[in-house]
């Protein structure tokens, strides 16, 4: 009876150990996160693989050094380099369900362009955790909502930390300029035909964080067909051009944009137009580059 | 010379031939009527004569000159063609319409065209649309229009359909006086066989298209050949005021009145 | 004679008038003072900018507005006489679909030689001819299909355009991810614009409204004969076939020398001509010299509606004309099937 007793005892004080050491590790890593669309979203243990459904959240996701766990990309995720490589599961907006599902992703980080799929993915069982930042302090909040889902908040938290001291660093050389010298920015998108951004996008944004004005900052779409004319009248001291549609000469050429004060002092310059419109962590690096267009005199 | 020689034209739409070897002649000046049954070949005959459809086999010669080699320009001035009916499109008037007609006689295009619209009385009708005239005055404009072309071959089909008694008999006299002052041929389709037998010099039937006879109204028009054209049975009977035939239906089964 | 000099004065003073505002209204003032100044050659006045705007976008794309609605009305007066059917226009028989499939191709294939298709006289010079092809092989098309012992129906006609259309949007999409980064500017052929056009835009589509307008100039009485079918007509002396060819190349290049410069723009060429005809009469030697005439004048104010409706944003200039003749062309089709299908059918 003793040999018996005492085994019930260890069989109690094991089990109660190895549960409350499951418990504990649940505890641990059993967590809810409310996504940028509101949405609440429970994850049950860790997730351990990774799909990305736009090329900013791909970027945010290298930047936290959780490549090794992605394990799905959309088809126009192609930075960095290494992410060309990873298993494609079709478009941020036309996501590919069934590849999806039969991958069994921990969680899915889509942009807020795609309801359906989102619903579609949640229906499956698959956990969806919605990125989509308004502004670039938003991208910041985004970063960490993915290092908390994904369970590397420090490193969040890190890279967060880096891309607000860059910002910071370009905000402390523009406080010596008042903002009513602020350059007149021209931003197109496409030029056949004119398109720029208005408020609310990205790129307003950015040219804002820049030390900048957007020439379309006051109309009321984000995405304008603008008049040439209104253009030249505004007359532009900086055009930045955000497509690969005419090469800076092609524009300095054009009938009647001499007049503009970007053209005669050849402030014409062609930008990356992915880091402009990608919310993720290279809007810090569109924000130096375009500083340092604009300003070139306080960024060397 | 004759004026329209037709030697053995073979031709039709297509691969279907519906004329099968029609050989005739029309002298200058003379008013020829085409009688025979529906589908026999005449309207097909009327738009070969005038080139709108091509022979397969053949020939047709107008003064001597192949029409085949002439442009579609000369042949409009050689050859006028009054249709049985035409749908415009659009709203010309009356005027525009036989105006049309002098487009193969350019330079002289301007022309006025009131002569032409006096002579079948519609040059009063001159601005009136021609969508909105009754189914004779349109016919008369047709012709006025063939008119302007002032050509020397008249091709008429079924002209004076639908035409009251009285504006019949006046195209009649039209081209009674276009043939005497004017030398104009007229080759007329006609299903008025009164009409055909009191005013065309010669009568020509086609069935099955062919030509199945022709001459002088009273030899064309009796009641065995109208029986072998027409399948129809008649009375034949001589006018009491010139020396032509008068063709009445006979009333099937039954007995006739005497 | 008073009455033909008013005839005669009207017009062009309309025109004057309609060129006038155009540069006067903008999303930009000029005012009279800057033009005259301008026309003064006493520019202290003027602010270069304005001088800039005037001579480099305005006018030229007045020109160019002007042209391009000339000859769209042109054309669509031409293949309403030819089709018999004053429902006809470029852009519902497919020619502007066609063109601007041809427009695409050549821009496509410039691209491929690594020159963007605006950049030179020369480069955009060759979009025109394409979009001239585009348009023929869809004209032909049209009519082969709608025909049917020698008459084009409305309905048949009506059907073909828009099973050609259909069949050419598809072509386009398709052409359009091919493209994958020349892509963009395929889109804006479906929308028309005259946005940011210069006076390169003007010289390379001013040799077709030219030639399409002598070309025209002798046919007047050929497309008004043609009003009576195939047959009447040969029978008054016209070679039909050997016409209808030229004036379906006349249509299809003022067409795609319309679309390769400004994009399909909808309707022009139905609204125009039909409203001309109401008007002043069926016969042609008239209703082409006015298509020109008030089919120019409906381009530019609808242009300048297009650009300064939600200034400074700009409209597609074809969502003006859309907006203008899709209503009149559904009242169109109602009224003229009450009134032609009855007579047709007698």
């Amino acid at each position: 009876m003793n040999r018996r007793f005492v085994g019930l005892i260890v069989f109690c004080l094991v089990t109660s150990l190895l549960s409350g050491c499951t418990m504990h590790i649940s505890d641990e890593h059993s967590l809810t996160v409310t996504d940028q669309k509101g949405r609440e979203v429970q994850f049950a243990a860790l997730p351990e693989t990774i799909v990305s459904l736009a090329p900013s959240i791909t970027e945010i996701l290298y930047a936290l050094e959780l490549d090794e766990r992605l394990i799905g990309v959309t088809t126009y995720c192609n930075y960095p380099e290494a992410a060309k490589t990873k298993t494609k599961v079709g478009t941020f907006s036309d996501p590919d369900i069934e590849r999806i599902v039969s991958l069994q992703p921990g969680v899915v980080f889509a942009s807020a362009l795609a309801q359906e799929p989102v619903d579609k993915l949640t229906e499956a069982g698959i956990s969806v955790v919605v990125i989509d930042p308004q502004d670039i302090a938003e991208v910041m909040d985004a970063v960490r909502l993915v290092g908390r889902t994904a369970g590397v908040e420090s490193k969040a938290e890190a890279v967060v930390g880096e891309l607000q001291g860059e910002l910071q660093a370009i905000q402390a050389k523009l406080r010596d300029i008042s903002p009513e010298e602020f350059p007149l920015v021209y931003y197109e998108v496409w030029h056949e035909p004119i398109m720029t951004a208005g408020p609310g996008t990205f790129i307003d944004a950015i040219i804002e964080a820049a030390g900048g004005i957007n020439l379309a900052g006051d109309t009321a779409v984000p995405w304008p067909s603008y008049s040439a004319e209104a253009i030249l009248s505004k007359n532009p001291a900086y055009i930045v051009i955000g497509h690969s549609g005419q090469t800076p000469e092609a524009v300095l050429a054009r009938s009647g944009w001499q007049v503009t004060a970007a053209v005669q002092n050849r402030r014409v310059k062609a930008l990356d137009p992915d880091i402009f419109s990608r919310p993720g962590p290279r809007v810090v690096t569109a924000v130096r580059l375009l500083a340092e267009f604009i300003h070139s005199d306080l960024f060397n | 010379m004759a004026k329209l020689v037709v030697d053995a034209a073979v031709g039709g739409y297509g691969k279907h031939d519906v004329l099968r070897g029609v050989t005739f002649r029309v002298a200058a000046g003379e008013f020829v009527g085409c009688i025979g049954p529906n589908g026999a070949g005449k309207s097909t005959l009327i738009k070969t004569v005038s080139g709108v459809l091509p022979l397969r086999s053949g020939c047709i010669r107008v003064d001597g000159v192949d029409i085949a080699s002439l442009t579609y320009q000369e042949r409009a001035r050689r050859i006028a063609v009054v249709s049985q009916s035409l749908s415009v499109g659009f709203a010309y008037r009356a005027e525009d319409i036989v105006r049309m007609g002098r487009y193969c006689r350019r330079p002289q295009e301007r022309q006025s065209v009131q002569t032409f619209m006096e002579w079948t009385g519609v040059w009063e009708l001159r601005e009136r649309k021609f969508y909105t005239l009754s189914g004779g005055e349109r016919q008369r404009v047709l012709i006025s229009q063939a008119l302007a072309q002032e050509a020397e071959l008249l091709l008429l089909d079924e002209p004076v359909s639908d035409l009251d008694i009285f504006r019949q008999v006046e195209v009649f006299e039209l081209m009674e006086w276009l043939r005497q002052k004017k030398g104009i041929t007229v080759l007329a389709i006609l299903h008025d066989l009164n009409l055909a037998a009191l005013y065309c010099d010669r009568i020509i039937a086609v069935k099955n298209g062919t030509v199945y006879g022709s001459g002088h109204p009273n030899q064309v028009l009796n009641e065995d050949n109208l029986r072998r054209i027409f399948g129809a049975e008649t009375v034949v009977l001589p006018r009491g005021d010139c020396d032509r035939p008068v063709v009445l239906p006979k009333k099937k089964g039954g007995k006739q009145d005497e | 004679m008073l009455k033909r000099l008013i005839a005669a004065v009207l017009p062009l003073s309309v025109v004057i008038a309609v060129v006038a505002a155009a540069v006067a209204i903008g999303s930009v003032p000029i005012t009279i003072r800057d033009i005259l100044a301008l026309v003064g050659r006493d520019s202290e006045g003027v602010t270069s900018a304005a001088a800039a705007i005037i001579l480099t976008l305005r006018l030229p794309r007045i020109a160019l507005a002007f042209l391009v609605g000339a000859s769209l009305a042109l054309s669509g007066c031409v293949l309403q006489g030819l089709l018999r059917n004053p429902l006809a226009d470029p852009y519902i028989v497919g020619a502007s679909s066609g063109a601007s499939v041809g427009a695409a191709a050549a821009i496509l294939l410039i691209g491929k030689c690594g020159v963007s298709w605006q950049q030179s006289l020369w480069s955009l010079g060759l979009v025109p001819p394409f979009a001239f092809l585009g348009a023929l092989a869809a004209v032909l098309v049209a009519y082969r299909l709608a025909r049917n012992d020698g008459q084009v129906s409305v309905i048949a006609l009506l059907l073909a355009g828009v099973a050609l259309s259909t069949v050419l949007s598809a072509i386009l999409t398709l052409l359009i991810y091919i493209g994958d980064e020349v892509n963009h500017p395929l889109i804006y052929w479906l929308m028309g614009s005259f946005n940011n056009r210069g006076w390169r835009h003007v010289l390379a589509v001013l040799p077709y409204p030219l030639v399409g307008g002598c070309a025209l100039a002798a046919k007047s009485s050929v497309l008004d004969i043609l009003a009576l079918g195939e047959t009447k007509a040969q029978q008054l002396g016209v070679d039909v076939e050997k016409e209808k060819f030229r004036l379906l190349l006349t249509a299809a290049l003022l067409t795609g020398a319309a679309v390769a410069v400004s994009g399909v723009i909808a309707f022009t060429g139905l609204l125009i001509p039909h409203v001309l005809r109401l008007i002043y009469g069926p016969g042609h030697r008239q209703l082409l010299v006015r298509s020109v005439l008030w089919g120019g004048c409906f381009m530019i104010a609808a242009d300048t509606l297009a650009r300064t409706l939600l200034r400074p944003v700009e409209i597609p200039v074809g969502i003006v004309t859309a907006l203008c003749g899709g209503p009149f062309f559904l009242y169109l089709l109602r009224r003229e099937q009450d009134k032609y299908w009855g007579e047709s059918n007698g």
